[in-house]
């Protein structure tokens, strides 16, 4: 992989992980705010529940790409590992390209979706339904990028990340 | 149509796709042939509506919860207890293997955290006590099993939010089963150290010692109370029982002095990897069991079912078979999603309450965590211990065996599970 290469996807993978994981810390606060609203003040917004859902949805979309260059996807590489270098590549050339394409088809198909909602309302926070819909194009669409830039490369395991992590 | 996914669903895994990549190439197939033009459609909504239930929350917040724990080191401090409660007895590093397994699942739930955690620690002085490298990872692969049974539960959760069945009565029905698992991995232990002819390790702990170490070890011990009395006394939904146990366990490593903020960071970010990781398999799999429902696969299921419906004993036998196999070729999130919605209403129509089912599921697909050749537990058992799959492979089978008689144990006596919801719950 060249430096520009390794580049953008540190930085890629950086900040979409940090902006997932701030996702998750603010869906915890909102829903420690519901509880102790509840009890403290007597009753929580309605909108917690579904403001905390959504919150989550975007952060596990957001971190798609990411996990995905970290290797951090659940997989079976056993057979990946027995085979001949040349037959390897080749299937790491399929892999690539079928998650690249179902990244980018994903990305449009769920894209036209959200748009088609957008006369709908949500019902506790009473916004478009659009809007949380957008994380599923937006996740896919960082995936497709990612991958992109990754290209056709083994795909990492968990390990391999921890040691250049570490190393780093 | 069903094969035919089925067959590009293994295709894919072998070929060493992450799982919801496959998932949602076995979906684009299946929509071929159910009717290509839906795919814009009810692939996103699909997609988004499997992961889009508050329930469902409850499983970062208690990953983190887990995180949590292990950058506090509160759960050194568990072992420590562990330790001085059984360490003294024959093959007493075994047996504290066991036991720290089941403290870590009141908090973890995890059983390939609990696998890697408990493995790295105690393999290395269970061979020094004279284990076989192979029967130490396996005791810890084995005794990992634990987690996902005992409160709380990212797999009981998930069923729950499938069969709108309640989270508390089966986080209280998973307590018996999950202890019935410990003794059974402790006996089975104490015959190993007594068939290798080991010895006892010092004598028992002093009644001060015990004491201090098990009030070192309080904060987390009552972590599980706390999360199953909220959620079972209706204060709190499982979701922000999982909130206040993240909460309760940061306010603790802070107290003690062991919180950071860069470790705090760190929780979170390890949590949000995971998250992405098996929710992605959640959304993907839920395309699938809509196409499945579209199809009819779960009422053709019940009519080939229906000559036993009368009894439910055979039934849950079948299914647990069915489960045991699916577990050994497919991820257990994956597979727990798919199953659930065709086993339910046979399991309804044999009259089987949906609790024991989900008990009866969790373990099963708990179980796959250590079958070759895709238990997750056991790749990380091996990995830890420095030992080669393929033997592990060779040795786990007493301890999927000793995780199978518990399970038809449970299967035999319903009461074993229903009993503790019918009383508290």
């Amino acid at each position: 992989m060249s430096s520009l290469n390794a580049r953008v996807l540190g930085i890629s993978r950086r900040v979409s992980l940090s902006v997932a994981s701030t996702l998750l810390l603010i869906d915890l606060a909102f829903i420690l705010y519901g509880v102790f609203m509840r009890y403290l003040a007597g009753g929580a917004p309605i909108w917690t529940d579904e403001l905390a859902r959504y919150l989550i949805i975007g952060s596990v979309l957001l971190a798609a790409g990411a996990v995905w260059v970290e290797g951090g996807h659940m997989r079976v590489a056993l057979i990946e590992r027995l085979l001949p270098v040349s037959l390897r590549r080749l299937l790491n050339l399929y892999q690539w390209l079928l998650t690249l394409s179902i990244a980018i088809a994903a990305a449009i198909f769920s894209y036209r979706y959200a748009q088609s909602v957008s006369m709908f309302t949500s019902q506790g926070l009473g916004i478009s339904r659009t809007v949380p819909m957008m994380a599923m194009p937006i996740g896919f669409a960082l995936l497709a990028w990612q991958a992109l830039w990754y290209g056709p490369a083994p795909l990492k395991e968990l390990s391999e990340t921890a040691e250049t992590e570490e190393a780093s | 149509m069903t094969l035919t996914m089925l067959a590009v669903f293994l295709v894919h895994v072998l070929l060493g796709l992450p799982l919801f990549v496959s998932l949602l190439a076995t979906s684009l197939v299946g929509f071929l042939f159910v009717d290509p033009s839906m795919i814009p459609r009810m692939l996103p909504q699909q997609f988004f509506g499997g992961i889009n239930a508050f329930s469902l929350m409850a499983i970062p917040l208690f990953i983190l919860a887990g995180n949590l724990m292990n950058v506090t080191r509160l759960t050194d401090r568990l072992m420590a207890f562990a330790k001085l409660l059984v360490g003294h007895l024959r093959g007493g590093m075994g047996h504290v293997n066991v036991v720290s397994s089941v403290f870590f699942a009141g908090v973890n739930g995890s059983a390939v955290a609990d696998t890697s955690a408990l493995g790295s620690l105690l393999v290395p002085p269970m061979r020094k006590e004279g284990y076989s490298t192979a029967f130490a990872a396996g005791l810890t692969a084995g005794s990992s099993l634990i987690g996902p049974i005992i409160p709380p539960s990212i797999f009981m959760i998930l069923y729950a939010s499938l069969t709108n069945t309640s989270v508390g009565d089966l986080f209280l029905a998973g307590v018996i089963p999950g202890l019935l698992l410990g003794v059974a991995f402790m006996g089975m232990n104490a015959w190993y150290a007594w068939r290798v002819g080991m010895e006892k390790r010092g004598g028992l702990p002093s009644a001060r010692e015990l004491l201090v170490t098990a009030v070192g070890a309080l904060p987390a011990l009552v972590a599980p109370f706390i999360i199953v009395a909220g959620i079972v006394l209706g204060f709190v939904t499982p979701t922000e029982s999982g909130a206040l146990t993240a909460l309760y366990v940061a306010l603790c490593g802070a107290a003690l002095g062991n919180l950071r903020l860069a470790d705090l960071w760190k929780a979170i970010v390890d949590t949000t990897r995971l998250t992405s990781a098996i929710f992605l398999i959640m959304a993907a799999s839920a395309t699938i069991s809509w196409l499945l429902s579209y199809a009819q696969v779960p009422n053709q299921f019940v009519e080939l079912l229906a000559p036993y419906i009368e009894q439910p004993v055979v039934i849950l036998l079948m299914l647990s078979l069915i489960t045991f196999v699916t577990g050994m070729f497919m991820e257990e999130v994956s597979a727990l999603m798919l199953l659930t919605p065709i086993f339910s209403p046979v399991a309804m129509m044999a009259g089987i309450d949906p609790v024991h089912l989900g008990i009866i599921i969790t373990l099963n697909i708990t179980i796959a965590l250590i079958t070759p050749p895709m238990g997750a537990c056991v790749f990380v058992a091996a990995a830890v211990s420095r030992l080669e799959i393929v033997s592990l492979f060779r040795t786990i089978w007493p301890f999927v065996l000793t995780a199978v008689l518990v399970l038809l144990l449970l299967i035999l006596f319903p009461g074993l599970t229903l009993w503790l919801p019918t009383l508290l719950g």
